[in-house]
């Protein structure tokens, strides 16, 4: 080896071997990290310091009022030792640069940052990459700082800043720099509870306003299960990029919602939809109609039965609907592009259709802020009979007229030319999902034998109906069979006949035949029966540190009825005590009567708006709790 | 300079130009080839009647290998052709959307390797309309760092009832020098989905070679010649859908094929048993298993040789020299263990870089071969195959080989295979039991052909003893205390060995025994190191702790099917991790509830539940055409001791008698009253590890009567 190239390769060495030295933790950090350590139990990692610079400025390139986020952060390993990826996301109208990690002792840290595609569940393409690298934190009290810069290459597209991490910080300030020939208005959503502090001031040299939050211990985000969406819960800014007037130039960006729906209408006015290959698709399918009514469902229907769901979110694509040629060539598309052809297609058939933008539950927004970020779908409205109904055709097995929970009471941006209509999803009651168990039994030995139904509306007929058409035909029966017996061997279930399944009108419903082996024990001259055989909710309780409200896919209705036919000789020596629990939000009603010789007994379950708020979740416990006794109790017959 | 950079983007531009077209006119040619496919299988588009209920039908598939070596590199073909018919909205949805790696690069063996993807969609719709799918329409995945380029593709069109005809053309190609083993296929020929018609073959020119062996009635290979080429196909139609069973060996049971190819050039040896150019290779003799095996597992070795130097020092320094022959073959043996496993575990778990310890099963062999020789102790090499995958008689690849050593003791013969975290001197792992095995032997080169049967353990021998004493929570007549204290013996002791036990529960002793430290002590380490690594040790020490406690629970959750409010002692009384004291024992409490329903002043307790959840026979699964292959014979005594709480009187006793025996076991139950103790006996037991299918139903007797014994209640009367 030359000579050269050794002492190099030496000096290299060196130089790592003294960066890792400086690196190393010192006593004082080391008693911090086990104070952060006992403070944030659950945390390997607190950013000990954090900054967010956000910059807007004008791109002279793109002609665009751009943004800037520059982020730098102090980041301990608290626990014994941790392997953090630090991530950032990015897409078509943004990039990442600057990756900066430094040792304690501010020498510099070589990190190779991968960018890769972001796929995510259930989206079948998007734009979304993500940029990371992994830093190996080697012991307790170890830091790093690190530093990015993401890149907004148009304002319209950057509508959020928020405020948490997935870990802690300890104090974490941000800036944002609006040039005044900028209007941009900075929305404050969820700072309830959380120590944030404002601070304005004018920057005469860049004649700009600098607005700085100040937070202090902010926890990090912790994701629960069934939860509302994130703009919901964690504090956050939205930005509202209304106008500028650059170099005398004014550019009006969202100033209003009209101005969105302009931007909007923009998109739809551009698609190039051609209608001359739909008429036949449209005549063909609403040539056996008699009403109108049965010509809407025949095209919304077919549509659900025939055109795919597939998430594309890839720029502008993302905004604009595919045209409806396309769509029903492709026999698939994505939200915009299936409402699209529902549109073309109603339209052709003599309707008054449009198209119509939504935020579904998931977001906390509506349409009082101009921005990209208040709405995450489309679907379509069609006005039948003097009534609007909106149509989903994302939602397979959705019946006309009946919506999904995710959309019910939002708020909806409808099409009318130039301009637009607001109005919301009509809302439903727990009663119209209705699901209904009965069964009528008498006993054989020590079974309960008889006859079973399940009747389901609504959500909960749509939910089955799309779990059922979901799996393999070849396995349906006995998926069917697991269904009802709940994977019980003791629960027989035969002769099991249902309605049509892929029929979306009117109610569904399975009739079966049962045979319940272990429901039935027999002593002297008793006989002990164990009447509910689901026995739903039983251990459905909150544990006492969830931290958010807990949300159910649809309004809940559900109730059994059994019909037990009481042997000839014996009567009911026992039954146990009814109950009835009521509240605003949710509710548990058990009843058991005897007449004559049936002993009916009736079980109602409501969750009267798909949700339940953790400050009611002590009191729905108590409720389950006694629920879950009443379970547990028997019903006696004696012989007379 | 500013002509020479002109030149040099056209000399660019132009050989960018001749790359596309080259590619164009391949893709072009792959095409045709595939959709200009004669066969009269391929053509069909009919679905036999009895699969019209199915959720798809394959109607044509063929997956062929080719084998090329030119200019110092191989190529390797794949092709996949597959028609299927989707007759449900579950099928469509599969097969809407396929994602392929347009260019990538691999690593074959230690070469670096480079391929293509070509592939092509089409639809035929019902009324034989074909529509081929546009490949400009897949997306790119972008990954900027990424070797080669991910596509996806989702297909245009595609309704319930059509059919979705599609190919994967894949070429990799690497550079080989005198010799390349591609790794082998076992495979079933039947799918989650019916087969109309498939065909599997292999095209090869001259130095490639090709091991291929049908089990179980699968159909051979036929060969046939093309010039220089040979090409060996293997055949089948009608073949309906494979479902997963309860002791299924699907590759005992269902026609299955397993498949290699090598190439070799001048005899080179390689880890593989190669047959003669130009025909396919079928079986495996004694002879070539020796040939394969005996050289390498008798060269000399230098880590083996390292490692009986720590040996010997260990012995010499803890006085343990002039030991019987048996007691030396023991020392070995843990010693092995504790110098390969025991001393690395913990590394391995706490520190981010450490290697998995422990030996393969050659290392192992090898390595105690030799010590045992150093010490004048004869020992043979066993070979056998893993129950799971085929009978020794079907022996073809070098990776279905299982080896172990056999030491004769007196009368006795001793084996010794390889270990995991819990050695066990002396015992023939499960999978080997009762199976055919060659012997051989490391001092003679020839000899003939020596055979034995492994030993095959009992029912007694795999036994589990489980005291469960139960009572009521004072003053709280829903929540049982469940107390147990579990023996088990030979082979049930590993599932809960292996959930139950952590390494902190022995190394501390394993260290003192053999004079050695933790890998914390024996490195040289700084002291903030040190601190750094204790801190990790700790936490690691915490999570596995934590980590027993959540499987202790969810372990009684499944055993009693109820709702488990709290653990209770749990304490292990004998690790079992030594042959001597071989049984593992141990005790857990369990504060559950769910098992006591009220009725009125009354109480009925499904005290059936306390022997644990048994195998519950879905209505689907009473009959049965495949043979019940078990993982060894084994025997449960459960004794449930409840006490009854004053005032109360037990009715229902007489339901808790049961009494099924047959020859493939049995299960039986006594129930009486001691004092307040209600006290039952239940034994449950399989005489074999393997039972014909003929045999199913006397299972099914046994295991229903055991299933039915969980769903008896007693009723507590209130005096």
């Amino acid at each position: 080896m030359n000579k050269f190239y050794l002492s190099l390769f030496f000096l290299l060495f060196l130089q790592s071997v003294w960066a890792q030295r400086g690196a190393q933790p010192k006593q004082e950090d080391i008693q911090l990290a086990q104070q952060f350590s006992a403070a944030y139990e659950d945390d390997k990692l607190v950013a000990i310091k954090s900054q967010l610079d956000i910059v807007f400025s004008y791109s002279n390139k793109d002609k665009k009022l751009v943004a800037e986020e520059r982020k730098t952060e102090q980041l301990m390993c608290i626990k014994g030792d941790c392997d953090h990826y630090v991530y950032e996301f990015y897409d078509d109208e943004s990039e990442i640069d600057d990756i900066e990690v430094r040792y304690r002792n501010g020498k510099e840290k070589d990190v190779e940052a991968q960018r890769e595609y972001y796929s995510q569940n259930g989206i079948f393409y998007s734009d979304a990459r993500v940029c990371y690298f992994a830093l190996d934190f080697p012991a307790q009290g170890y830091q790093y700082t690190v530093g990015m810069t993401k890149k907004y290459k148009d304002i319209k597209y950057f509508t959020s800043v928020y405020f948490s991490e997935t870990y802690p910080l300890e104090e974490r300030k941000i800036t944002f720099t609006v040039p005044r020939w900028a209007k941009i208005e900075l929305k404050e959503m969820n700072f309830a509870g959380f120590d944030i502090k404002k601070d304005s001031r004018f920057d005469t040299k860049q004649q700009a306003d600098v607005i700085t939050y100040t937070l202090k211990k902010m926890p990090g985000l912790k994701s629960e299960r069934n939860a509302r969406g994130p703009s919901h819960l964690y504090p956050h800014v939205l930005v509202l990029g209304k106008e500028y007037t650059y170099k005398g130039q004014k550019v009006t960006l969202f100033n209003s919602t009209d101005d969105l729906y302009a931007w909007y209408r923009s998109l739809v006015k551009n698609v190039d939809n051609d209608l001359a290959g739909l008429q036949a698709k449209v005549d063909e399918l609403t040539a056996g109609a008699g009403s109108d009514e049965e010509k809407v469902k025949a095209i919304y229907y077919w549509i659900q039965d025939n055109i795919r769901y597939i998430a594309f979110e890839d720029g502008i694509a993302g905004f604009q609907p595919e045209a409806c040629q396309e769509v029903l060539k492709n026999k698939y598309g994505d939200c915009k592009g299936m409402a699209n052809l529902t549109k073309q297609m109603l339209n052709l058939a003599g309707f008054d259709a449009r198209l119509v933008w939504i935020g579904t539950k998931r977001l906390a927004y509506d349409y009082s802020l101009p921005s990209l970020a208040v709405d995450n779908h489309m679907i379509c409205s069609v006005v039948l009979n003097g009534q609007r109904y909106f149509l989903d055709a994302t939602e397979e097995f959705n019946q006309l007229g009946e919506y999904a929970e995710r959309i019910q009471g939002r708020e909806v941006l409808i099409e009318d030319g130039d301009s637009f209509i607001l109005e919301k999803v009509p809302v439903s009651l727990a009663s119209d999902n209705a699901m209904v168990i009965k069964s009528q039994v008498r006993i054989e030995e020590e079974s309960l034998v008889g006859k079973g139904s399940y009747q389901f509306n609504g959500e909960s007929k749509a939910n089955f109906l799309y779990n059922l058409n979901n799996i393999r035909s070849s396995h349906r029966e006995e998926a069917l069979r697991y269904y009802l017996n709940e994977d019980n061997k003791s629960y027989k279930v035969e002769n099991v006949e249902s309605s049509d399944m892929t029929q979306r009108d009117g109610e569904m419903s399975l009739n079966y035949d049962l045979k319940w082996e272990s429901a039935v024990s027999s002593y002297d001259d008793e006989i002990y029966v164990d009447i509910d055989f689901s026995k739903e909710f039983q251990n459905y309780t909150f544990e006492e540190d969830r931290k958010q409200d807990y949300l159910f896919s649809h309004k809940i209705k559900q109730k059994t009825i059994v019909e037990l036919e009481i042997p000839e000789g014996y009567q009911a020596s026992f039954v146990p005590p009814n109950l009835d629990k009521q509240h605003e939000d949710f509710g548990f009603k058990v009843n058991f009567e005897v007449e004559g010789n049936t002993l009916r007994y009736l079980k109602e379950i409501t969750v009267h708006n798909a949700e339940i708020r953790r400050e009611h979740f002590e009191i729905w416990n108590a409720y389950v709790k006694e629920l879950a006794g009443s379970y547990e109790q028997q019903i006696v017959l004696k012989k007379k | 300079m500013k002509t020479y950079t002109f030149l040099l983007t056209l000399g660019l531009l132009l050989s960018t130009i001749t790359v596309t077209l080259a590619q164009k006119d391949k893709a072009g040619e792959i095409r045709s080839e595939f959709w200009g496919n004669k066969h009269k299988k391929y053509t069909n588009n009919e679905v036999p009647e009895k699969w019209n209920g199915e959720s798809a039908v394959i109607l044509y598939q063929n997956f062929s290998y080719e084998y090329d070596k030119s200019s110092g590199k191989i190529y390797n073909i794949a092709r996949y052709h597959r028609k299927i018919k989707l007759q449900d909205k579950a099928a469509v949805k599969e097969y809407s959307e396929f994602s392929f790696t347009e260019t990538f690069k691999g690593q074959v063996g230690y070469r670096r390797s480079k391929g293509k993807t070509f592939v092509g969609f089409k639809i035929i719709k019902p009324d034989g309309s074909e529509k081929e799918v546009d490949l400009a329409n897949a997306a790119e995945i972008k990954n900027e760092d990424g070797d080669g380029t991910v596509k996806k593709l989702a297909i245009p069109g595609l309704q319930e009832g059509d059919i979705i005809d599609y190919y994967y053309f894949v070429i990799e190609r690497f550079k080989a020098d005198l010799t390349h083993t591609f790794q082998p296929v076992l495979t079933t020929l039947s799918s989650t989905y019916p087969i109309c018609y498939q065909e599997v073959s292999f095209s090869v020119e001259k130095n490639f070679y090709i091991n291929f062996r049908p089990t179980n009635g699968a159909p051979d290979l036929r060969l046939k010649e093309t010039g220089k080429r040979k090409v060996y196909t293997v055949k089948e139609e009608n073949i309906d859908r494979y479902e997963d069973l309860l002791w299924l060996y699907k590759y005992r049971s269902l026609p299955t094929i397993k498949f290699q190819v090598i190439y070799n050039k001048r005899n080179t040896p390689v880890p593989a048993f190669v047959g003669k150019n130009g025909k396919a290779k079928k079986d495996v003799s004694y002879g070539e298993v020796r040939q394969l095996l005996m050289p390498s597992l008798n060269s000399m070795d230098l880590s083996a040789r390292s490692t009986y130097k720590l040996f010997k020092k260990y012995l010499k320094e803890n006085n343990l020299n002039g030991k019987n022959k048996r007691e030396m073959v023991e020392l070995a043996y843990y010693y092995l263990y504790h110098y390969s496993i025991g001393m690395e575990i913990e590394e391995y778990y706490v520190s981010d870089d450490a290697r998995e310890p422990g030996y393969n099963q050659y290392g192992f062999v090898s390595t105690l071969h030799y010590i045992l020789d150093m010490y004048d102790i004869d020992n043979e090499l066993i070979v056998t195959i893993p129950r799971d995958i085929a009978h020794l008689d079907d022996l073809l690849l070098f990776q279905e080989i299982a080896v172990m050593l056999r030491v004769q003791l007196g009368e006795e013969d001793i084996y010794l295979s390889n270990f995991g975290l819990h050695p066990r001197f002396g015992e023939v792992p499960p999978d080997y039991e009762g199976n055919k095995a060659y012997v051989f032997s490391f001092s003679s080169s020839g000899g003939g052909q020596r055979i034995a049967t492994l030993p095959t353990s009992n029912k007694d021998d795999n036994h589990s003893q489980v005291q469960v004493n139960a009572s009521f929570l004072e003053g709280d007549m829903n929540t049982l205390l469940v107390e147990t204290s579990n023996e088990m013996k030979g082979h049930n002791r590993r599932w809960a060995q292996n959930r139950f036990i952590n390494i902190y529960d022995f190394l501390d002793e394993e260290y003192e025994q053999y004079g050695t430290k933790s890998f914390v002590e024996r490195g040289k380490r700084k002291k903030s190191e040190k601190v750094a690594l204790n801190q990790k040790i700790k936490e690691f020490k915490e999570r596995l702790a934590e980590n027993r406690e959540e499987r202790l629970k969810a372990n009684a959750e499944d055993d009693y099917k109820a709702e488990i409010i709290d653990l209770k002692n749990f304490k292990i009384n004998n690790l079992g991790r030594d042959h001597k004291s071989p049984n593992f024992n141990f005790d857990a409490g369990f504060e559950v509830k769910g098992l006591v329903k009220k009725a009125g002043p009354n109480h009925i307790i499904e005290v059936g539940k306390l022997i644990s959840s048994q195998i519950e026979v879905p209505e689907e699964g009473m009959k049965r055409s495949q043979d019940v292959y078990m993982p060894y014979a084994r025997s449960y005594n459960y004794t449930i001791q409840l006490t009854i709480p004053e005032g109360y009187k037990v009715q229902g006793l007489e339901k808790l008698n049961m009494k099924v025996e047959n020859t493939t076991g049995g299960f039986t139950s006594a129930a009486r009253m001691d004092g307040n103790q209600l006290i039952i006996d239940t034994y449950k037991y399989y005489s074999n590890n393997f039972e014909p299918a003929a045999n199913w139903p006397k299972l099914i007797e046994f295991l229903e009567a055991a299933y039915k014994f969980t769903q008896t209640k007693v009723l507590l009367k209130k005096a």
